[in-house]
């Protein structure tokens, strides 16, 4: 049964229900729902509250606290960090040349738990687009894999495409999609790089339009 | 018995001399110029048995005794293949004058029984100690390790002084073999990269500058033939490399580049008014700012849509506060502070610490010590500061008058406190402070007394209280969205009245309200901005990057921020008040040149100069030898050498690309 979290859930075959545990018929309940609001544009749909728990895939996950800049820093950092700037006091950090095997204290600290807000982009079997934001500290959010599937709980706020989620609203499944996580940082380089620069040309063009 | 003291500069020989000689002395020429000799008698030396009459002569050098270089006939420029001389034997050289100090010194040792050395108390000062043993052993073999002492003293004021007599101690052979090591590596390294860096660049370089000469080529055959010196005054250009200068050029170029590479990104963010009467306060939005205009406008909507225009006080705390006084100071924090609050170069302030040092104002002006040692009597001089036996009031400084309040058993809540201890102890030297009080008429230069100014009312301040206030923050909750908004009150300034540098000011008052009160909010908006730049490296931050990676020490990172300028690799730029340093077409193409060939980490990154800090911190304190370290460092710089060597082309390539896209 288990074998759904790692589906793609808009292109699922048929399920195998015999021998549900507790957590595998709430994953059921929320899947077989008809989709909410299959026949909208939910960019559209001024404020109100999820009707019933709905099932997602998480397609991206995005900090949206940390400037994109900073953000391709820190990967740039982390891949080659012989060649990062050095002219940041909180930047320098020393090259590590040697590892003390015995010593289990170096593994390197996710920015677990800070009150960064992220904004993922989620996906109904359907394959209707939602997008939720974080309300609180979630501690799955920055270290959760693209595919994970989500169920948002009945009563959860949504404002025009957009659920504001508290940790309380949701239970996190996990679960992956082998192929979508491949070279992820990489393919999360690209995507802020060129966001980035769409940005840079719409505010360049945006001036000129001014002119 | 006959005692031979030297110290590292005439102005410390005269001024321990008269304390020493209780004002009598006679002085002789030494053959030097600037260099006397000062013969007097002094019978507190422990070495000395009680009774003997002691003559003492005290001389001095003039900093470093002696240098080291290549044989310049088998290893000048040109003579040889340039990685010869990463093992190429070191001659010990002298300069004219260096001969002529080191003649004086073999001179006076001849009839002396005791060496006894009062040069700086730093590593640098340590080896100068030995230089000047080696000499003085050169001109009396009678003068062995053995009677050789070395005094130990932070500062001219008497007391200090007499007690560093009575108490000498040995050399430190270990920070000796410290600086040898470095001044080894440092001359190997920066001969051998600054000959391929030249002979690489020299041309495309000037060619670049439009400084190409009909005499251009005549130049170089001259400098080929007749090369008895690195820097000869007609050289065109020399693009010289330095264990030091290249990380420090790095730190600029790091900086330039992200200025280049920014782009701007748009950000909003939800801002809160309320009205109290006709006071209007502005609330911050506890998330800041996010960089999406949708999850913005989410937050916005919803808080709307739940709450309208109605917010409730969440939280109202009002506390005690204090602006701590500053730390003691030390070197980098002097250079750092006279750069923002005086606009002085780091050069120019440590040059005039050094000067107020020598004419006995200042206490010794290098230290990384951060702590006073709990038996000053910080006191005394504070009392000094207060130019109490000064009758005339226009001829006290403008702090005296604090200094003498910090003191006196009048009502008031500043009163002397014990200062702050930071975390810093170099075991040598106490922070920077004042040694004696300063009169109008002292014979000091203008940047000399501003400086001063500056020295005494950090010291006044660190023996001052905190200044105490009280901070109120109120926090209100729209739909669960958090906003904040605090006020200082200023109860007491005390430190601050000395110390106008620092600002602290009580601020508007909140509106009145109590906890769980709902109030109407005037106005919610949703707001935008955008990211800016870093501003371009300004000097004090250059200090302290070096200082935070082990660039240089407190002593030596002003000349080398000095020397990248004079080879033309970053230039000041003014821009209003500020002074911003940035790089040339040539500095930024070193950088990335050594980028390009992969050796970022060795040269414009701080990493492998760090790493031979840690080695002589090593050999400080015994734990690796000299041998060791210069091997192992000079072969790491070998295989940059022949990394370099073989990748010529791509420095010049990156040069031009650098070129076009600076132009």
């Amino acid at each position: 049964m288990s074998g759904i979290l790692s589906e793609d859930i808009t292109a699922l075959s048929s399920l195998d229900r015999s021998a549900l545990s507790s957590r595998d018929s709430t994953l059921l309940r929320a899947l077989d729902r008809d989709t909410w609001l299959s026949d909208k544009d939910c960019i559209q749909q001024p404020f109100t509250t999820l009707p019933n728990d709905c099932l997602f895939q998480i397609l991206m996950i995005e900090n949206i606290s940390q400037s994109k800049m900073s953000q391709l820093d820190d990967i740039d950092n982390k891949l080659d960090p012989a060649k990062q700037r050095v002219d940041r006091l909180q930047n320098s950090r020393v090259v590590i040349h040697e590892v003390n095997m015995d010593n289990d204290d170096s593994v390197t600290k996710e920015k677990y738990g800070s009150k960064d807000v992220f904004k993922l982009t989620l996906q109904d079997k359907s394959g209707k687009f939602f997008y939720a934001i974080n309300y609180n500290i979630i501690p799955w959010i920055n270290v959760c894999m693209i595919g994970s599937k989500l169920i948002i709980k009945s009563g959860t706020s949504f404002n025009r495409g957009v659920f504001i989620v508290k940790d309380t609203d949701c239970s996190f499944l996990g679960g992956t999609n082998r192929i979508w996580n491949e070279n992820r940082e990489s393919k999360l380089y690209n995507y802020l790089d060129s966001k980035l620069k769409r940005d840079c040309n719409n505010n360049v063009n945006g001036r000129k339009r001014k002119n | 018995m006959k005692v031979l003291c030297v110290a590292e500069k005439n102005s410390i020989a005269k001024a321990v001399s008269q304390i020493l000689g209780g004002g009598r002395l006679n002085t002789r020429d030494s053959g030097y110029m600037y260099v006397k000799n000062y013969d007097f008698d002094f019978n507190g030396f422990p070495f000395i048995s009680n009774g003997s009459n002691c003559q003492v002569t005290m001389t001095s050098v003039a900093g470093h005794l002696t240098g080291i270089d290549f044989a310049n006939d088998r290893y000048g420029w040109g003579k040889c293949n340039i990685n010869e001389l990463f093992d190429a034997p070191l001659d010990e050289v002298l300069d004219s004058n260096q001969r002529k100090i080191s003649s004086n010194i073999k001179k006076e040792a001849r009839n002396a029984d005791f060496l006894m050395i009062w040069t700086d108390c730093d590593r640098e000062g340590e080896y100068i100690g030995w230089e000047i043993f080696r000499e003085a052993n050169r001109g009396n073999s009678s003068l062995t390790q053995a009677v050789m002492y070395r005094a130990i003293f932070s500062h001219l004021e008497r007391g200090h002084i007499l007690h560093s007599a009575r108490n000498p101690q040995r050399l430190d052979m270990r920070s000796v073999n410290a600086v040898s090591t470095r001044m080894e590596i440092d001359l190997r390294a920066g001969v051998t990269f600054t000959r391929l860096l030249t002979d690489t660049m020299r041309n495309k370089v000037m060619s670049a500058n439009g400084a190409v000469r009909p005499s251009h080529h005549s130049n170089n055959n001259n400098n080929n033939n007749n090369n008895n010196t690195r820097e000869k005054k007609d050289a065109p250009i020399v693009i010289s490399y330095g264990t030091c200068q290249f990380p420090t050029l790095g730190f600029v170029v790091d900086r330039f580049e992200r200025i280049r590479n920014f782009i701007s990104e748009e950000f909003w963010y939800i801002q809160l008014l309320l009205k109290d009467g006709d006071i209007n306060t502005t609330f911050q939005w506890q998330r800041g700012h996010l960089f999406d205009r949708h999850s913005v406008l989410t937050f916005y909507e919803v808080c709307i849509e739940k709450a309208g225009n109605i917010a409730k006080v969440n939280d109202l705390k009002s506390k005690p506060t204090s602006k701590y006084r500053p730390l003691p100071l030390t070197t980098v924090e002097l250079q750092k502070n006279c750069a923002r609050f005086l606009k002085l170069k780091a050069k120019e302030s440590l040059d005039a610490a050094e000067k107020l040092y020598q004419k006995g104002f200042l206490s010794y002006p290098r230290t990384e010590t951060d702590i006073f040692p709990q038996s000053m009597d910080l006191k005394s001089l504070v009392k000094k500061q207060a130019m109490l036996e000064t009758s005339d009031q226009n001829s006290r400084t403008s702090w005296a008058a604090y200094a003498e309040e910090l003191l006196s058993d009048s009502p008031g809540t500043n009163k002397f406190t014990i200062p702050r201890s930071g975390t810093h102890d170099d075991k040598a030297h106490p922070p920077i402070h004042p040694v004696t009080s300063l009169g109008p008429q002292a014979n000091i230069s203008a940047v000399e007394r501003r400086v001063y100014e500056y020295v005494a009312r950090h010291f006044l301040a660190c023996c001052s209280a905190d200044a105490k206030g009280q901070t109120t923050t109120l926090t209100i909750d729209w739909a669960e969205e958090i906003f904040t908004a605090s006020g200082l009150i200023v109860l007491e300034r005390n430190f601050l009245d000395v110390y106008p540098w620092a600002k602290w000011e009580t601020t508007k008052r909140l509106p009145r309200l109590e906890m769980n009160q709902e109030c109407k909010i005037e106005k919610a908006e949703m707001r935008s901005g955008s990211t800016s730049p870093p501003n371009p490296m300004t000097e004090s931050e250059l200090i302290m990057l070096m200082d935070a990676n082990g660039i240089g020490t407190d002593a030596t990172i002003a000349e080398h921020i000095e020397k990248i300028q004079l080879r033309k690799y970053i230039k000041s730029e003014k821009s209003g008040k500020e002074t911003y340093l940035q790089p040339t077409t040539l500095g930024v193409a070193l950088v990335h040149g050594f980028e390009a060939i992969g050796l970022e980490d060795s040269f414009a990154k701080p990493f492998q100069r760090r790493e031979m800090e840690v080695d002589l911190k090593k050999i400080c304190d015994g734990n690796k030898t000299k041998n060791e370290v210069v091997v192992d460092i000079v072969a790491k710089y070998k295989k940059y050498w022949a990394k370099t060597d073989s990748s010529k082309s791509k420095l010049l390539e990156v040069y031009d690309n650098v070129l076009r896209s600076m132009s």
